[in-house]
Parts: structure tokens; C-alpha cells; sequence
């Protein structure tokens, strides 16, 4: 059949070659096909059936014997038939072979017809293809399992390859347009994240692995936090194939972050508040019998009680045993009002301290029923120690401070007696003298004349005119004095009346002295002042006036009162020898006279007199004058307004 | 007619004592000056006239006397059941408003301040003479 040349072809050949008579018997097999199928000379004679090797389709289909590539050449009208036939053998188990069958005239020398069948063997091919498929099948369970998102992309063709469904569920909306086009990618991400996402992968690190935080809007507008990771994937190569990733939905991690981002600086702020709160801030819990214990309290308790605020917690130290024994009552009683009126509670008590001394603490808190049956006061304790002790040296102040005035009024009122005493002692200690020099003077004069020369009456006369003048000075100075005892009793003073009064007074001496007195009042005129002090200053000014004008020709005085702004002035006017306003001031003071004695008479008293009783009426006083041009007093008190 | 019983003056000056006399010489008062240098002098003449002296027909009371004082004088003497009844004029050198109203208060006839000056001086003699020892004593 062959030569030896053709048979070493045959063996050298990669495909499998088998050699079947007409009654599909084998009858010779190139080297490739006994190593693929396990055959040897001892299966030669023999049809696949008769060596118990089963055949069937590719999917596994028992084969029709007629659909068999095989019998179909044989059978046929000399064409080569192909076809995939899966054959169970005894030695090699099942082999996935390609199959080509040629129908031939002479198989060999003497056996006649028959066919040569080729084939390649796919058997190892085929099970990489299944394990291929099934850790698809297991990669996509896997997947489809796993609540990240989980995607897989070709790089170059710049392809989505696979993607789980994690993306429908945390971005809301289909996957499919992504795998269209990559670019849809970008649809979900936040406008701001855009770019930031976009870069990310850019900058990934040595080994290509990235990290990225961003957000996605939903469709339905709920924002979705998401922790993005890309890594390569790389071949048996080492090179790049791939890129894949994660990304997970971190929306509740971040809103729990956020939570406790708020929680921690609504904490910070709070320990500031009561770092700087003035005093302590405290919790005070007391059961329904009233027994309390600190269930917080800020480090500045310390200052107040004396116990630090990590000891009263832990110690479960009730503030009632902290507080003085004597305010004991005071404070459980303000707790209870506090309690049952549901109203602040504001208590003052003092807490003696280990160290000696006590603080006086002041309690402002807010009461908080409980459902255990018990309240929560929440609130302050303030040391208000340095303002009691301020109050106190206050109140003790004030106390010294009446004291002192009380004693003062006490001198003044001593001295004021002293003082009236002095005038009772002077008006006649000093004038009983003065009678005796007067006296005598007198009886020497009238008893014993023939016994005098006239230079010796002239003595006499003299000394009787210097006791005289003694005791008007003596009767001014009283009067003077006089005016400032006692408190003034200011009250309504109608001005006609009291101007009348005063001209009547002096009416025999101002008729006698020819002079012209002119009198003008306001009708209705009422000042508030002392009747009698006002009466006083009118009367000297208008003696003043008499004493003055004496000598002149026209003698001529005013004398009135009219309303002025709120106020009734008051004015005496002369037209005697007037002054130089430079001596305004003298003239009020006591003993300043501006005449020379045997001019004007007079003691100095009678313009000090006006000033001072014008001043106890919280009046004023004043002149206008001009040398030898007469002079204008006037006295200006407060006005009662009148109906009219 | 005119009362010639005695003038009761109470006075504690010895210069305006003899003023006084002197001052009623001139007028030429006859009445016999009586003088108590002080309160308790003064007072000693309620006994006297329990005694049987006669009583004056005014008293002349200073106020500021040693001892007890002429308003304690006035006071006692305007207390006396029988002896409330003889006038009291004060003669003295205060015009203090509190003497004064104290004065009267205790129901005293009349309020003469001393004036400095003699001639003065003998006319409120006058006064006292002709008011006191005439006018009065003719009344009843």
C-alpha cells in the first residue's frame, strides 16, 4: 500500500489519519491517530461499535448512524464528508475530533473500497473553553452579589466589558448606554466632582491603583457619596489589559461623619460655653424623697464646693451635704418649690469649705422632670462671695455714713445752741454796761453840769453818741445772727402786701424827711419766700435808701416789685450819691462801708443782712449804680404763677 | 388815786439797780423800791407776804438771773393761788422771739425791753408808773 517513505510522511503529520474498509473497519492509522484515540494493531479489524467506543455530537446528542461523517462518505456518491464527532475511547476517554471523510476506490491491495479519514483533535482546546466559561459564569455570580459596583474596561478600544448591577441600584439608572459609550460614565457624577474624578485616574499611583471620593446625583435628586477604586489588570505578559474597579456607596459613612463632625464641634462648643461660663455649670438629680446627686458638673465646681466635678459624679455626692447646716432647710425647700411649681430654681446659700472659710453660692437652674419619677436641675452655680462681702461693706458704710451724718447734725445743732447762747450772752452782757455808761454820762450831764467846763460836756455828749452807736451795732449784729437760725419756711409771699408794709413802716420818717416815695407793684404778685426775711431785706434797703438820699435835693426813692421770666423782682432805687460798681461786691459784706462815717451813719450791718436773708430764700441780690448817679437794689425770688 | 405800796424789782445787776432808782427819782416815783438780787430771793418774798408784808404793787422781773432763772420766777408766781394776781412786767435786755413768747406763755402783764440810752430808760419808768401805780390801781 505504501512505501516506506510514505509511511514516515503519514506518522509526521500533526493531523490524525485512519484508514476504514467498507464496513467501517479500521484498517491502518497514522502515528497521530492511535496516540489521540489509544490505538494499537490489535484494535485494527475492528469497527468503533465492535471496540465499545459511543459517539456523539458535539452538545452531547447521541449521533444518528447515518448523520456520522463516516458513513455518510461511505454511503454517499464519493464526496467528502466533514463533520464533529465526540468518541468515547477505552484508553483516551472522550476526544472532540474535526472530521473529514474521503470515500476511495482501493483502501488498500485486496480489500477494496473504503475511506480515509482526517481529523483534528479539539478535545484540549474544548475544556480551556469550558473552564474559561464557567469562571465567567462564577465571576458574574460573583458580581452580581456584591453591593459595590464592580466594572471591567478595555482600555484601548476604550470599552466597557463588564459592569455589575450594582450600578442600576446605586446610581438609578441603566447600565446599558455605558456600554454604547463610555463616556456616559460621566452623566451620574456631580457637575464639581467632574473633573476631579476625571484627573484622579491620571494621577494614579506607581502600581496604576487610584482612589477618588465624589458625588452622583440620581435621577430622583438624592445625593449618593461614592469611594471610587481603579487598579490595571495586566497579562501573563505583564502587560496592561485591563482597567477595573470598585465604588462604594459611602453615603452613610459620610452622613455619619458629617453627624459626627456636628456632634464634635456642638461638643467643643459646649465645653467652651462652660469653660467660660461665670461660675459652674451643673445636672442636680433628686429621687421623689429628695435624695440628690450631681449627675455633671464642669471642672469650675471645684471653686464652689470644694469637690472637684469627676468626684461628685463618681462619689454620687448630694449637694444638700455640701451646703452650710444653717442653710440646709433653706435649700431643700427652694428645690422642692422648684420642683413642684415647675418654676426656676434661684437659692442663695453658703457651703463652708475644708480649707477654712465659706463661699456664698447663688443657684439658677431650670427643673426637668424626669420619667424615673425624679428632677433634673440644669443650670448655674454662680460665687457670688465677693459681691456679698461688697453689699456687706456697702450696707456697713451706709450704716457709718448716717452715723457720721447724725453726729454732724448732732455739732451742728450743739453749735447752733452755742451759737444762740453767745447772742442771748451778748445782747445783754454786752449791753447792760453800755446802759451804765449811758446812765451816768447822763445823770454827770443833767446832776453835776456846774461842776463841767465845756470841754467836759463835750466829753460827756461824745461818750454818750459812742454808746450809742455801740449798741446799734450791737442790736445789727443780733439781727444779723438772728437771721440764721432755724430752718426757712419758704412759702407763698404776695408782694403788695409786703411792699405796703414796709413803706408804712418807714412812712412818719419819709414824710418827716420830705422825701418823694414812689411805689409800683404788679397786681397778683406772688414769690415764694419767708414773709418775714423778705420783709427784713426790703426794710434795710429802703433805710438804706433814706440814709442815702439825706443831703440830696429831690429826694426821691421807688420802690416796687414785677414779674420777670419766672421770677417777681423786687428793686429799691434812690437817687443819692450811687457807687463805682468796682465795690459791687463789698457792699453785701459785713462791716465794709464805702462812706466815710459822718457822711453816712451807719454800721456795716444792713446790706449783709439783705444778702443773707435773700440767700435763705435760694434768692438773689444785687445793685446797679454808677458814681453819683443813685443806685438800683434789686431781689429776685421764684414766682407763683397765677391764675390770672 | 396813787398806790404807795412797794415796786418789787428782781434784778441781779447792781448798776441797773441803782439805774432804776434813779431812773424812778427822776420821775419822782414815791413807791419804795424793793430789790431781790436774784431767783431765790425773789421767791423768799411769797413767804414774806404769807407773813403779812405787803404784797407789791408790781413786780419788775429780770430774766437773766444767777440761780433760778427769771421764767422759773415768773412761772412759780403766776402758779400761786393768791399771788398769780400781782402783776409781772419783764424788764430786760432781750428781744429774743423765744423769751417773749415764753414770757407771755406764763402769763405775764407786760414784755419792756432796756433800752440802752438814760433819757429812754426813764420814760419806760414813766410808763411803768403811770400804767402800774395810777391807771391800774384807779381800774380797780
Amino acid at each position: 500500500m505504501e512505501s516506506e517513505i510514505d509511511r514516515h510522511v503519514l506518522d509526521s503529520l500533526e493531523s490524525g489519519l485512519l484508514w476504514f474498509d467498507a464496513e467501517r473497519r479500521i484498517v491502518d492509522a497514522n502515528r497521530s491517530a492511535r496516540e489521540v484515540l489509544g490505538l494499537d494493531e490489535s484494535h485494527f479489524g475492528a469497527r468503533f461499535e465492535d471496540l465499545g467506543w459511543g459517539q456523539t455530537d458535539e452538545h452531547g446528542a447521541r449521533m444518528d448512524a447515518e448523520a456520522r461523517p463516516l458513513r455518510r462518505a461511505l454511503d454517499g456518491g464519493g464526496e467528502t464528508t466533514t463533520g464533529v464527532v465526540v468518541v468515547d475511547t477505552s484508553r483516551r476517554g472522550q476526544r472532540w475530533l474535526r472530521i473529514r471523510a474521503t470515500p476511495v476506490a482501493c483502501i488498500c491491495p485486496g480489500r477494496g473500497r473504503g475511506a480515509v479519514v482526517s481529523f483534528t483533535d479539539f478535545t484540549e482546546e474544548r475544556k480551556t473553553a469550558r473552564a474559561l466559561l464557567e469562571s465567567e459564569q462564577l465571576f458574574r455570580m460573583f458580581g452580581d452579589h456584591s453591593m459595590d459596583l464592580m466594572w471591567i474596561v478595555d482600555p484601548r478600544a476604550q470599552k466597557l466589558l463588564y459592569m455589575n448591577a450594582a450600578y442600576e441600584r446605586i446610581w438609578g439608572r441603566p447600565g446599558a448606554p455605558l456600554y454604547e459609550d463610555l463616556a456616559h460614565w460621566m452623566d451620574g457624577i456631580h457637575p464639581e466632582d467632574r473633573q476631579r474624578v476625571a484627573a484622579a485616574s491620571q494621577h494614579a499611583d506607581a502600581s496604576g491603583i487610584y482612589q477618588v471620593e465624589y458625588r452622583v446625583i440620581r435621577p430622583d435628586g438624592r445625593l449618593v457619596w461614592i469611594r471610587g477604586r481603579g487598579f490595571p489588570l495586566f497579562d501573563a505578559s505583564g502587560r496592561m489589559r485591563y482597567l477595573a474597579g470598585f465604588a462604594e456607596d459611602i453615603t452613610p459613612a459620610r452622613l455619619n461623619e458629617a453627624l459626627e463632625r456636628a456632634h464634635r464641634v456642638a461638643q467643643e462648643r459646649l465645653e467652651r460655653i462652660v469653660a467660660t461660663a461665670p461660675g459652674a455649670v451643673h445636672s442636680y438629680w433628686r429621687d421623689a424623697d429628695g435624695r440628690g446627686r450631681f449627675v455633671f458638673a464642669s471642672p469650675a465646681i471645684h471653686d464652689l464646693l470644694g469637690v472637684d466635678g469627676a468626684t461628685l459624679v463618681a462619689r454620687r455626692i448630694d449637694l444638700l451635704d455640701l451646703v452650710h447646716p444653717e442653710d440646709r432647710a433653706l435649700v431643700d425647700r427652694s428645690l422642692r418649690e422648684s420642683a413642684d411649681l415647675g418654676s426656676a430654681w434661684l437659692a442663695t446659700f453658703r457651703v463652708p469649705l475644708a480649707r477654712g472659710g465659706e463661699r456664698c453660692v447663688e443657684a439658677h437652674s431650670m427643673p426637668v422632670r424626669e420619667g424615673d419619677g425624679g428632677v433634673t436641675w440644669h443650670g448655674f452655680l454662680i460665687d457670688i462671695t465677693d459681691r456679698r462681702r461688697a453689699e456687706q461693706e456697702i450696707r456697713s458704710l451706709n450704716v457709718e455714713l448716717e452715723n457720721r451724718v447724725a453726729e454732724r447734725t448732732a455739732e451742728l445743732e450743739a453749735k447752733n445752741r452755742e451759737m444762740e447762747a453767745f447772742t442771748y450772752s451778748v445782747s445783754h452782757d454786752l449791753k447792760a454796761p453800755l446802759r451804765g455808761i449811758d446812765g451816768y454820762s447822763r445823770l454827770l450831764e443833767s446832776d453835776h453840769a456846774g461842776k463841767l467846763d465845756d470841754e467836759g460836756r463835750f466829753f460827756i455828749a461824745t461818750i454818750r453818741k459812742a454808746t450809742a452807736h455801740m449798741g446799734e451795732l450791737i442790736d445789727d449784729l443780733l439781727a444779723y445772727s438772728r437771721i440764721e437760725r432755724g430752718r426757712p419756711r419758704l412759702g407763698p409771699v404776695e408782694a403788695g402786701p409786703v411792699v405796703a408794709s414796709v413803706v408804712n413802716g418807714a412812712a412818719g420818717e419819709i414824710a418827716d424827711a420830705g422825701i418823694a416815695l414812689r411805689s409800683q407793684v404788679d397786681p397778683g404778685l406772688t414769690a415764694v419766700g419767708e414773709h418775714d426775711g423778705l420783709v427784713l431785706a426790703l426794710r434795710n434797703l429802703l433805710d438804706n435808701a433814706i440814709k442815702f438820699t439825706a443831703g440830696r435835693p429831690d429826694r426821691t426813692i421807688e420802690i416796687g416789685a414785677r414779674r420777670a421770666h419766672g421770677h417777681v423782682l423786687f428793686w429799691v432805687r434812690d437817687n443819692g450819691p450811687g457807687f463805682d460798681m468796682r465795690y459791687h461786691d463789698r457792699i453785701f459784706e459785713i462791716f465794709q462801708r464805702l462812706h466815710r462815717a459822718e457822711d453816712y451813719p451807719g454800721t456795716g450791718v444792713g446790706l449783709a443782712i439783705v444778702r443773707k436773708a435773700v440767700e435763705r430764700m435760694q434768692g438773689k441780690v444785687w445793685a446797679e449804680s454808677a458814681k453819683g448817679a443813685g443806685a438800683t437794689f434789686w431781689i429776685q425770688l421764684p414766682a407763683i404763677e397765677t391764675a390770672d | 388815786m396813787e398806790d404807795r405800796r412797794p415796786i418789787l424789782l428782781v434784778e441781779d445787776n447792781p448798776m441797773d439797780v441803782d439805774l432804776t432808782q434813779r431812773a424812778f427819782a427822776k420821775r419822782r416815783i414815791v413807791n419804795t423800791l424793793e430789790v431781790a438780787r436774784d431767783g431765790e430771793e425773789a421767791l423768799e418774798w411769797l413767804a414774806r407776804w404769807e407773813e403779812g408784808e405787803p404784797t407789791p404793787v408790781v413786780i419788775l422781773l429780770d430774766l437773766k438771773l444767777p440761780r433760778i432763772s427769771g421764767l422759773e420766777v415768773l412761772r412759780q408766781l403766776k402758779a400761786h393761788p393768791q399771788h398769780c394776781r400781782i402783776p409781772v412786767v419783764v424788764l430786760t435786755t432781750s428781744r429774743e422771739d423765744a423769751d417773749v413768747a415764753a414770757a407771755y406763755a406764763l402769763g405775764v402783764n407786760s414784755y419792756i425791753v432796756k433800752p440802752v440810752e438814760f433819757e429812754k430808760f426813764i420814760d419806760v419808768a414813766a410808763q411803768i408808773d403811770l400804767y402800774w401805780c395810777v391807771l391800774n390801781q384807779q381800774a380797780l
